[in-house]
């Protein structure tokens, strides 16, 4: 343990800490700001350990060949290898914390989020840090620094950028690296949180075995090795299945519900402020559907699909940028039957196009809405121009709306065949 | 008191013996405040600010041995401590271990015996793991006869082969 003034002096992580903390503050301005999500905007932060992570595991080698030049790890010493390791290890861990989290605080401000980080993200990226420090602190007590140092840089961008890329999806929830956490309905599944955790102990179980356990260099490794697949085994059960994002269903006890006539429009929390104009344009969207024959329920959330009731019109929509035709457009696409499940892909998926352009345009959206929408998409023989099918439908009978709704969901549901016969509007 | 006696890359001389102290079981506070105490002890206080990788071959071994002193060790066990040290800081280091001496017992590990006499109280001769003599420095000398390399002479009494 040393002091203060000497760490400032000496520790390549200190130095670091101001450039690397303003870079990362600098870099989340680049991300797409959350819907003032605490969590989305904790999440989006999170992944600047990707940059920061590395350097500081640089920085513990260079800590590790330190001790190593020096001889005092191989030393007899009072304290025991694991405390010259923490004090070594904690400045590195917190400059790399204080980075992360003022980036943190940075994209919850701009997010409307407040600036207060959710603590599960906080409390990972500490473990994670700690385990790639004390992975780099192994590699500068074992190799010459000019390998040690490349070799924790190349080993943790890798394990952070490179694995969360490649296939099994849930791959990625190994490493830690959350950014795919959340939309407003979700959480962060706390499976993930514990998968990650346990190979990060896995990796600082290696890194100790291998620098400190009491026997001979191919048994420590083999030892380190162990540790490593041990963690491995533990942790891959509890993520393998996955999506591509770690998460869970939010806690629907958050929704915060308001009623209109029959209509009953549930919100989260950070949509409150809108909530009186978001249950004007449900209810008037959901009249006029009524009106063309559409079947609407009475009840409108934004709660996951998963956990939201079976009779529920799932919806969701950014509270800071979204307009009506936003809402409109959200609360349309529930309306559409799901994507078909076919293998090697659905042509008459296409339908879904066509469906929910009718579905934007009978529920009130404006015709420039729909333009902006809509009015670039498709126009090919095959493939009308959604809005031309619109205007068509627009000057249609009920009876013909009503078949052509029909008669277009079942198109949706084919999988090998498309005519656009089966979309045309019937006279 | 290892052989080599390495610099610490960055440390000053004096944070270099206060983290020893550390290692040793020392509180923070107290290994800094010692640290000066033992260069001090070593003669080397006026170098306690300078980088130890900027010190001689012959002042880094007295930091080594400051190391010993901030934590009061009861023992000094030196290995092979003049090494490698050229004529005027082998003098400089012998004085400052004689200094130490006369406070706590030195046990030095050494291939070099030409300044046997000066230093030392008792002799033990171990070849390849077996003592082959214990006992005071004059006996130690009276195995061979007077002359200017005796104590070579008499190790050489004991210890034949490479």
């Amino acid at each position: 343990m040393i002091r203060l003034r000497t760490a400032v002096r000496v520790m390549p992580a200190i130095w670091l800490a101001l450039p690397l903390t303003a870079f990362a503050c600098w870099y989340v301005t680049l991300l797409y700001a959350s819907d003032g999500y605490t969590v989305d905007a904790t999440a989006k932060a999170s992944m600047t350990i990707g940059f920061v992570g590395a350097v500081l595991a640089a920085c513990a080698a260079w800590e590790g060949s330190r001790l190593r030049r020096s001889g005092l790890w191989a030393a007899p010493s009072v304290r025991s290898r694991w405390a010259v390791a923490f004090w070594v290890l904690l400045p590195v861990v917190l400059v790399g914390l204080v980075a992360v989290s003022a980036a943190m605080v940075v994209n919850l401000a701009r997010s409307g989020a407040g600036f207060v980080p959710d603590w599960r993200f906080v409390a990972m990226t500490a473990i994670d840090l700690v385990a790639y420090s004390a992975a780099g602190l192994a590699a500068g007590l074992l190799l010459p620094i000019a390998v040690a140092g490349p070799l924790a840089i190349m080993g943790t961008f890798i394990w952070l950028g490179f694995v969360p890329a490649i296939e099994p999806v849930w791959l990625r929830h190994l490493t830690g690296m959350f950014r795919d956490c959340c939309g407003l309905e979700q959480d962060l599944a706390l499976r993930a949180v514990v998968a990650s955790t346990v190979v990060d102990l896995g990796i600082v179980a290696a890194a100790g075995l291998l620098t400190a356990g009491p026997w001979p260099r191919l048994t420590r490794a083999g030892a380190a090795l162990g540790a490593l697949v041990v963690a491995f085994v533990i942790a891959v059960p509890m993520v393998a299945g996955m999506i591509y994002a770690p998460v869970v269903a939010r806690d629907t006890g958050l929704l915060q519900c308001k009623e209109n006539g029959d209509l009953t429009v549930c919100l989260w929390p950070e949509h409150q402020a809108r909530a009186d104009e978001v249950v004007e344009i449900a209810t008037a969207a959901r009249d006029r559907w009524m009106g063309a024959g559409i079947t609407v329920p009475a009840l409108f959330t934004e709660a996951d699909r998963s956990v939201a009731p079976s009779d529920a019109l799932f919806f969701s929509f950014n509270g800071a940028d979204s307009d009506e035709g936003n809402v409109i457009n959200s609360l349309a696409s529930s309306l559409l039957p799901p994507f078909p499940d076919c293998e090697g892909g659905s042509t008459g998926g296409m339908a879904l196009i066509y469906l929910q352009a009718w579905y934007d345009a009978a529920g009130g959206m404006s015709q420039s809405a729909l333009e902006r929408e809509w009015g670039e998409m498709l126009d090919e023989p095959n493939y009308p121009a959604p809005l031309k099918l619109v205007d068509q439908l627009e000057h249609a009978t009920p009876a013909q709306q009503a078949d052509w709704i029909s008669r277009t969901e079942t198109a949706s549901q084919q999988c090998d065949t498309w005519d656009p016969g089966l979309i045309a509007v019937q006279p | 008191m290892p052989q080599q006696v390495r610099a610490v890359p960055g440390l000053t001389a004096r944070e270099q013996v206060a983290y020893a102290g550390w290692l040793k079981g020392m509180g923070r506070g107290d290994a800094w405040a010692e640290a000066l105490t033992a260069l001090n002890r070593v003669g080397l206080v006026e170098e306690a600010n300078r980088r130890t990788s900027q010190l001689s071959g012959g002042q880094q071994r007295r930091v080594g041995l400051a190391s010993l002193l901030v934590h009061d060790a009861s023992i000094f066990l030196l290995d092979e401590p003049t090494v490698g040290l050229d004529p005027r800081q082998r003098s400089r280091f012998r004085e400052t271990l004689r200094e130490l001496a006369v406070a706590r017992p030195v046990v030095v590990s050494t291939h070099q015996v030409d300044d046997l006499s000066d230093l030392f109280e008792t002799v033990v001769v171990l070849d390849r793991g077996r003592i082959r003599f214990q006992g005071s420095v004059s006996d130690f000398m009276a195995l061979a006869p007077a002359g200017p390399h005796q104590a070579e002479a008499a190790y050489a009494t004991l210890v034949s082969g490479d």
